[in-house]
């Protein structure tokens, strides 16, 4: 249900229907570019703090939702309600983008010597399954070669064609690190991913471990460690509304983008609003 | 159709009331080029991330003369507008590893296949734009879909300006780096007061630029201000909620391009766009 206006919007703002706070420390080591903090043991929703063993996923693919462990672990909106999310008193240590994503489906476990290919076939998912934003990740899990390699994805469409992702970059400074995300390029033209039905390696990649992750990103944010206006979130002010819908049992986690070598340390809260 | 009337009406519609149909993308293009990393980028330079890779995936050379669409391979992608109602830019961010800023366009021609070796006129074929079409703020470039040689060549155009007086004659440099490199776009300065492009009519090298490599012409319309240097982490975004939202055609072939900061090459470059339907 849409709000009428700015009046009902500052009573809902006033009073959340759910805050989660936040504390999240990633350590995840040299080079630009995308991490997750989904196996990060230094991670604590409302005080609780899951081990990243207990959080890998395991070799076969599944789908994730807000009781998979890792998550953030939302309620679900009242039937007939939409739940709606904001973030807000946000600190951080460093310059980072956060992202805040709603992961649908993954798999762990991937061979990093195995230049074969790896058969993956997720699922079929329970939210976005049609939806053209969903995107695919390489998500690094034990901290994989330092010899630059690619990998491709031999992947659905958000048409339901089949196609094969160019080579993509993997291994390496920035491309090797525990917790890396590498999103994926898409084949000319396409805008999104479905399903995933495998990777291959050009190279193997030594050691480590690696897999695949779905997610659908749903909203983003700069922060800044001056901890000026940029870290109040306010969705008004700041990010012209963008208070992103929650589909009920969603699998919500954060990614960062920082760069170089960086411990980021951010907390705050995630605000749910019932509409 | 105008814009929103009152901070209430936008939030109304952000929350899907009115039929709003809020739609945000998410878009991701690493410096990245059919496969491999892309030859870096040269300080100062600007270029088009349309054939980069990434989300969405790379667009093609149009080849003939055509007119891009929001329907266009490679295209940023967004939902119609329906019901009469109009679409609007209200928010976009963008973050970079290395220092560089960010602009969205919107495609209206372009051309490719030219060829690089020839001194003759080359003709283009003429297709009336079917947005912006009186040509007033359309901006003109060569632009190129794979790696040319580095011959430095004088290119010699002539374009339509807004005022729909033909055979307006301009000219740039192709082949130098930073006017070679696969999504390097060459700005093809107006002449005299003139105000935008309508059309353009021909080009000629003064020689070959040599190598093998595609490139054509394009014209461009920005639709946002550049994001000034989006490096950091934090980038930098643009809430168009205090000023006024920017009008999206339904048919805008919404792409990005970039001003390089540095002659680096980087990893990831990801922004985020925010529409809404009026």
């Amino acid at each position: 249900m849409a709000l009428a206006d700015f009046g009902a919007y500052k009573a809902k703002m006033a009073l959340p229907d759910e805050v989660i706070d936040f504390v999240v420390t990633h350590g995840i080591g040299s080079g630009s570019g995308w991490s997750s903090n989904f196996t990060n043991t230094s991670r604590a929703w409302n005080g609780e703090v899951t081990t990243a063993a207990a959080v890998k996923p395991g070799a076969t693919p599944a789908l994730c939702d807000r009781t998979t462990p890792g998550a953030m672990g939302q309620r679900n909106a009242p039937a007939g309600l939409q739940n709606r999310v904001w973030l807000n008193n946000l600190t951080t240590n460093t310059e980072q983008t956060l992202m805040l994503v709603d992961r649908l489906a993954h798999v762990a476990g991937l061979i990093p010597t195995n230049t074969g290919v790896q058969t993956i076939d997720f699922p079929p998912l329970t939210r976005y399954a049609t939806d053209p934003r969903v995107f695919a990740a390489v998500e690094i899990y034990t901290i994989v070669g330092a010899t630059p390699t690619t990998i491709v994805m031999n992947y659905t469409n958000q048409d339901g064609a089949a196609k094969t992702s160019p080579p993509n970059a993997i291994g390496g400074t920035g491309a090797r690190e525990v917790a890396r995300i590498l999103p994926f390029t898409l084949a000319a033209g396409d805008t999104g991913v479905r399903d995933v039905a495998s990777i291959q390696l050009a190279a193997s990649l030594v050691s480590g471990e690696f897999g695949i992750t779905l997610y659908r990103p749903l909203l983003q944010i700069p922060l800044n460690p001056t901890g000026d206006y940029l870290n109040s979130g306010d969705p008004l002010r700041e990010l012209s509304m963008q208070m992103p819908l929650v589909l009920d049992d969603a699998c919500l986690q954060f990614m960062v983008f920082a760069t170089g070598v960086f411990t980021p340390v951010m907390s705050g809260d995630v605000n749910f609003m019932w509409v | 159709m105008s814009s929103y009337a009152n901070v209430s009406e936008f939030i109304n519609r952000k929350f899907g009331g009115g039929n709003g149909l809020p739609e945000s993308y998410t878009l991701h293009k690493p410096w990245r080029f059919n496969g491999g990393l892309n030859t870096q980028p040269s300080t100062g330079k600007t270029y088009s991330l349309w054939v980069l890779d990434g989300y969405p995936g790379a667009g093609s050379p149009p080849g003939a003369s055509m007119i891009p669409t929001r329907l266009t391979p490679g295209a940023i992608p967004f939902t119609a507008p329906s019901g009469g109602r109009e679409k609007w830019l209200d928010y976009v961010h963008a973050c970079n590893a290395v220092p560089g800023s960010l602009c969205f366009v919107d495609r209206l021609f372009a051309v490719s296949g030219l060829d690089k070796l020839s001194t003759s006129v080359q003709p283009i074929a003429p297709m009336a734009l079917t947005r912006y079409t009186s040509g007033e703020g359309n901006l003109l470039f060569l632009e190129v879909y794979s790696i040319i040689g580095s011959s430095s060549t004088t290119a010699t155009i002539t374009y339509t300006n807004e005022l729909g007086v033909g055979g307006r004659v301009s000219t740039c440099m192709i082949g130098p780096n930073g006017h070679r490199e696969a999504g390097a776009l060459v700005r093809v300065p107006l002449v005299g007061n003139d105000r935008g492009v309508r059309s353009v009519e021909s080009i000629q090298l003064s020689g070959s630029v040599g190598g093998s490599g595609e490139f054509g012409m394009t014209i461009l319309r920005k639709m946002t201000p550049f994001l000034g240097d989006v490096a950091n982490a934090t980038g930098s975004s643009r809430s168009f909620v205090e000023s006024h939202p920017v009008k999206i055609d339904d048919d805008a072939c919404l792409s990005m391009i970039w001003n390089a900061g540095i002659n680096t090459s980087y990893t990831s470059l990801v922004a985020q766009v925010s529409l809404t339907e009026r």
